[in-house]
């Protein structure tokens, strides 16, 4: 019986685990969209203040979103590698912005960033509409999934 | 004093080290069997083969080299002219509009890039060039002894000099080997006024040497007799009256000035434009491209009076 118990505990337990990670999927692209609007935000400012190069600017900007970190270093590098939770159509958006970026007069410049940092906005609402709802529904559920399983084998 | 002859600087590295992180891989590999101490200019035109000004001669670039036939000439399209632009501009053109707009951008290493494309004017001002068509790559020079003609005649003391030739004949790299000799042999204070940051990369430093780079004449003259109190400006490409005014102020103040200007020959010179300008420089120093470039073929004092020549 004891067994049992330890076995239902243990599937509780890692359903919960698997729901929570399926909810952090939603709150990833969440943190990764907030890191970019600050980005831009920054962007902007350096663009219209300063005659800091790109380059410079993602140098000297921090963060501690893996995921942006590694967008911005590989526009560095020469291709912008997007990540694999935005939508086609989300990545559209971004690639219009990174494969235009640098590229005209500082006026060109922030209109761009100011139109990127508007569908970025946009983005983000909708995508905290979908965490609030889906992540923590994703928990329950897995937890829920995790007690059902535990009973059937109890 | 041919100064291809005796290239002692590592300009080569500098020089190339730019164009190969800038230019498309075919262009690289072509361009690395070229020998690049003879190399003036690369220029590229959108849809048209890419030319090599090489030792004084205009060749085409070929997947093995260069050479005097356009039938294996390597071309280069608007698409590659716009990267190499964008390279050039670190990735931020809105950086360099400034310099942009005055048709170039120099590098760090001062490698100046002359740009032609379709100008955007606001009142009278271009605020952009966009639809870039050329761009050509003036590969800098720094030849170490290649003024010794010109201190020749500076035994005792620094005279205000004006050196006139056609582009790319070797004003600046004149200029530039002036700026060392005087600060070494005068140990003067020498205030370098490098408009394009053509002079400073690759001058070999000396001790008493200042620089104010990518400012215009003008405050670049008044800030720094102001700030600096140079004995000694140097100054590339001087045109227009506001650049007179400049180095007029300067005598004024007891500065001596070494400046660069295109000029014609010789005769033209002298009965257009010499009146004027006798009154600031004691030297005027022609070169002679029918010779090789940098070759000083003339040079006549502020009574006019020709006190060298070839």
């Amino acid at each position: 019986m004891s067994g049992k118990i330890f076995l239902g505990v243990l599937i509780v337990f890692f359903s919960t685990v698997f729901g929570r990670i399926k909810a952090d999927k939603y709150r990833r692209k969440m943190d990764f969209l907030l890191a970019i609007e600050d980005f831009a935000v920054y962007l902007k400012r350096e663009i219209s203040f300063s005659s800091n190069t790109v380059d410079g600017i993602i140098g000297n900007f921090q963060t501690e979103n893996l995921d942006a970190l590694s967008l911005l270093k590989s526009w560095l590098l020469g291709t912008a590698v997007y990540p694999q939770f935005l939508s086609l159509q989300e990545r559209q958006v971004f690639k219009m912005f990174f494969d235009k970026i640098g590229r005209s007069n500082r006026e060109n410049e922030i209109d761009l960033i100011s139109s990127f940092s508007t569908e970025i906005k946009s983005m983000k609402e909708i995508e905290n509409e979908k965490c609030l709802k889906k992540s923590n529904v994703a928990t329950k559920l897995g937890f829920f999934i995790g007690a059902i399983i535990f009973v059937v084998v109890l | 004093l041919h100064i291809f002859s005796n290239v002692v600087i590592d300009y080569k590295q500098k020089g190339d080290k730019v164009l190969f992180e800038v230019l498309p891989s075919f262009i690289k590999s072509s361009l690395k069997n070229v020998d690049f101490q003879k190399v003036n200019e690369v220029r590229l035109r959108a849809n048209r083969p890419v030319m090599v000004e090489y030792g004084g001669s205009k060749t085409y670039l070929t997947s093995k080299g260069i050479s005097l036939s356009k039938s294996d000439a390597v071309f280069i399209t608007k698409e590659h002219i716009e990267e190499v632009f964008f390279s050039l501009c670190n990735k931020s053109v809105y950086a360099y509009t400034d310099k942009i707009n005055r048709g170039f951008i120099t590098d760090k290493n001062g490698l100046r890039v002359g740009v032609c494309g379709e100008c955007v004017v606001e009142n009278g001002k271009i605020i952009n060039i966009k639809n870039l068509t050329s761009l050509n790559f003036r590969i800098p020079h720094a030849v170490k002894g290649c003024s010794k003609k010109v201190i020749e005649f500076m035994k005792n003391e620094v005279k205000s000099t004006l050196i006139i030739s056609h582009a790319g004949v070797g004003k600046t790299t004149i200029a530039r080997d002036l700026v060392s000799e005087i600060s070494d042999k005068f140990l003067l204070n020498v205030l370098v006024v490098d408009e394009r940051n053509e002079i400073f990369p690759l001058l070999s430093c000396s001790d008493t040497v200042d620089c104010i780079t990518y400012s215009p004449k003008r405050y670049a003259f008044e800030n720094g007799i102001r700030a600096m109190s140079p004995e000694v400006i140097v100054t590339d490409e001087i045109y227009g009256e506001e650049d007179i005014r400049c180095i007029e102020r300067a005598s004024l103040c007891g500065v001596k000035v070494i400046a660069t200007m295109h000029g014609d020959e010789y005769g033209n010179f002298y009965n257009d434009i010499f009146e004027p300008l006798k009154r600031y420089f004691e030297l005027f120093v022609f070169l002679d491209e029918s010779v090789g470039k940098g070759t000083v073929g003339k040079i006549i004092n502020c009574k006019g009076e020709i006190i060298y020549s070839l």
